[in-house]
């Protein structure tokens, strides 16, 4: 019991985790000793009614998935309003939920810092890159950096860091998930990652993006409607009155106003910069995040999908700051939810119980099932996207095209996308159960950290810079790519706290300050001095993709289902 | 057939003008995101005092919360505005440009086919059509 705490900032919640831990943290050394608890029934049942809910989708969808655009994208058929609801449930995780409601239960004003980090990239991925997404990509976003320059080198360099990112994230979410799920259903940690697994695969492999879409779109309806509902009925015992939570709140909390204060966190000016840079940046370089742009018909849908997505989230984040403040009255003064009754002592379950704490106090056993049931929905859909982001990268960039080098069927693709899903859900469950006493904090600070590394320089210079070649591309991304790997291994989260050193050579928790501008150096140089014919043949090609990315005219329309 | 059209949409003012007016909409937006979140993130690191202060003396709202809320509220607003504006008077003038320009290469494919000895508009026709008619990728 005594290590809970660590969960969530390190393993599973994601982005948290980053440079997050210390809040949370203080707790406990190490992750893997989280107690199995009774068995939740209410949780039980509405998580197999969700079950059964996506499976009967998974059905349907399989029966239209005909067709490689149709795995890959749903065949563009997405509406915006659907696609903006996809984008928040692949976007919110277990970590938004549990994680953030624990830090601001704990250190408040820092919850709300890194709650305005999450959304401001949203902004930028509209103003900057929905529309050329949209225009430019088919069905991964190295359709896009490959668009002029060589397709092997380039796909392959896209891939490597997706797939770099992708797993990751993936073993982070497994481990998360299955010490969550023995908190809350009481179920053994290894059944309980072959179950997430098991059910992954069966998603992506029969109903590709259509049964993912569907799988988060629902999600993200219950986390929606779950998280308000608690808000709610918490905001009801202080009449609804932000004033009296913040007047109780302070009153009853050890920092007293001081809550609203930045907490030593981001008190180094460098990290709190570099935080920044990573998850505004890191956002719009998430394969799976980038995928669900070519699901929408055209670059108005795009466009819509972040109005409605950046809506969601921005409203959840809030609720989530309310559902925190509440918590500090409504759980932090109740000796029922501390170990021996002991108020101020530790929480039962750990700093992430906090909102099942709460649903419970506020909604009884059956809204605390509901949220349970939502957490582990929630986990479920995330690897989802994740698995079918990772597969396409193998199928569509390395089978199709750099090993077939475009002559492979779609039948041949489509199949060799399948076996990559149910690959990746193998691989990540065996990762959760080698890593599950690991602390894998420093996985998802590694994935945000490449995704704004690798990914995002040569993703936008692709689609802005005229002089963009493939030797600049390819040295640009690996640099980045390799310079991030190696910045988080120096840094306190591997090289102290999984390495054992003393002190950390790199003395901040997020590369992405340092590791993104020197990927766009390195394929800003290199672009320059290739003075190549290929080179000269790639900036030339510019003209007629920047039309395109401006236009949508030559983008991959929509197939009919 | 899309080089030729590309090459048209280039050399349509009407293009310049819609890429010049959309692209500096769209960068001055992000240049107030930008510029926004990392004065918040400065001052979260150089005055955190000033953040955890009351708005108003007695008032139980703080100067970060406030600041973020506006950030969350504001720059949604800001991408409401680009997405209204970008969906209806920028894409109808990108459907004109595109419009435009596929007409004018329609009428300059006939042309050629017509002038041209009849054996060789059908061995151009037929090609430039099937490009047409499967030419939504590259």
């Amino acid at each position: 019991m005594t290590r809970i705490p660590r969960l969530a900032a390190t393993a599973l919640f994601g982005t948290l985790a980053l440079a997050g831990a210390d809040a949370a943290l203080a707790a406990g050394p190490a992750l893997g000793d989280a107690a199995k608890s009774s068995i939740n029934i209410h949780a039980i049942s509405m998580f197999v009614a969700f079950v059964l809910l996506t499976l009967g989708i998974t059905y349907w969808a399989a029966k239209r998935t005909r067709s490689a655009a149709h795995f890959y994208t749903a065949g563009g058929g997405i509406t915006g309003l659907q696609n903006g609801l996809a984008i928040a449930g692949d976007y919110m995780s277990a970590a938004t939920l549990l994680g953030l409601t624990a830090m601001v239960y704990t250190t408040g004003y820092d919850g709300y810092i890194y709650m305005i980090a999450f959304f401001v990239g949203w902004p930028i991925i509209l103003f900057l890159m929905a529309e050329r997404l949209r225009n430019l990509g088919r069905y991964t976003f190295a359709d896009i950096t490959s668009y002029r320059l060589d397709q092997g080198r380039v796909r392959t360099m896209a891939a490597v860091s997706s797939l770099t990112v992708v797993c990751f994230y993936l073993v982070a979410q497994m481990v998360g998930a299955g010490q969550l799920i023995k908190l809350l259903f009481g179920l053994d940690y290894v059944i309980a990652l072959f179950i997430v697994g098991g059910l992954m695969m069966i998603y992506v492999t029969f109903g590709g993006m259509i049964a993912t879409t569907w799988v988060q779109i629902i999600k993200a309806g219950m986390l929606l409607c779950g998280g308000t509902f608690a808000m709610l009925l918490a905001m009801s015992h202080f009449g609804f009155s932000y004033a009296t939570v913040v007047t109780e709140a302070t009153a009853v909390h050890k920092l007293g106003f001081k809550l609203f204060q930045p907490g030593a966190l981001l008190a180094d000016p460098v990290n709190a910069v570099s935080l920044g840079v990573g998850l505004m940046f890191g956002t719009a370089g998430l394969p799976h995040i980038l995928m669900r742009f070519f699901t929408v018909s055209d670059a108005k849908a795009a466009r819509k999908s972040v109005l409605y997505a950046s809506a969601f989230v921005g409203y959840f984040f809030n609720v989530i700051f309310l559902m925190g403040l509440c918590a500090i009255v409504i759980v932090g003064t109740n000796p029922e939810f501390f170990e021996n009754g002991q108020v101020g002592g530790r929480i039962i379950g750990g700093g992430n119980m906090v909102v099942m704490h709460l649903a419970k106090a506020v909604g009884g056993d059956l809204l605390l099932g509901f949220l349970a049931a939502v957490a582990f929905a929630t986990i479920l859909a995330v690897v989802s996207g994740l698995a079918l982001a990772g597969a396409s990268a193998i199928s569509h960039d390395l089978y199709s095209r750099v090993i077939m080098k475009g002559k492979a069927t779609e039948q041949t693709e489509l199949r060799v996308s399948k076996i990559a899903s149910i690959g990746l859900g193998l691989v990540a469950i065996t990762l959760g159960i080698l890593f599950e006493r690991m602390n894998v904090a420093f996985m998802v600070g590694l994935a945000f950290g490449i995704a704004a590394s690798a990914n995002f320089p040569v993703l936008i210079l692709s689609m802005y810079w005229r002089g963009l070649t493939t030797r600049g591309a390819v040295a640009g991304g690996y640099s980045g790519l390799v310079c991030a790997v190696v910045l988080v291994v120096l840094s306190k989260l591997v090289w102290v706290q999984v390495l054992g050193f003393a002190t950390p050579i790199f003395p901040y928790d997020q590369p992405a300050l340092f590791s993104m501008p020197l990927a766009f150096l390195v394929t800003i140089v290199v672009s320059k001095l290739d003075h190549s014919r290929a080179a000269a043949a790639e900036k030339a090609a510019f003209e007629d993709q920047y039309v395109r990315a401006q236009t949508g005219f030559g983008a991959a329309g929509a197939t009919a289902h | 057939m899309n080089e030729a059209v590309y090459a048209r949409i280039r050399a349509n003012p009407k293009f310049v003008s819609l890429v010049e007016r959309r692209g500096r909409l769209a960068w001055t937006l992000a240049a107030i995101v930008f510029v926004l979140f990392y004065a918040l993130v400065l001052t979260i690191a150089f005055a955190p005092g000033v953040i955890g202060s009351r708005v108003a003396p007695g008032s139980t709202l703080s100067v970060g919360i406030a600041a973020g809320l506006f950030q969350f509220v504001f720059f949604w607003i800001l991408t409401a505005l680009y997405v209204r504006k970008a969906n209806t008077d920028y894409d109808a003038l990108t459907a004109e440009v595109v419009d435009d320009a596929v007409a004018a290469d329609v009428a300059a494919t006939r042309e050629a086919a017509t002038t041209a000895a009849p054996a060789a508009a059908a061995a151009v026709t037929p090609p430039r059509l099937r490009e047409a008619s499967g030419g939504a990728r590259r």
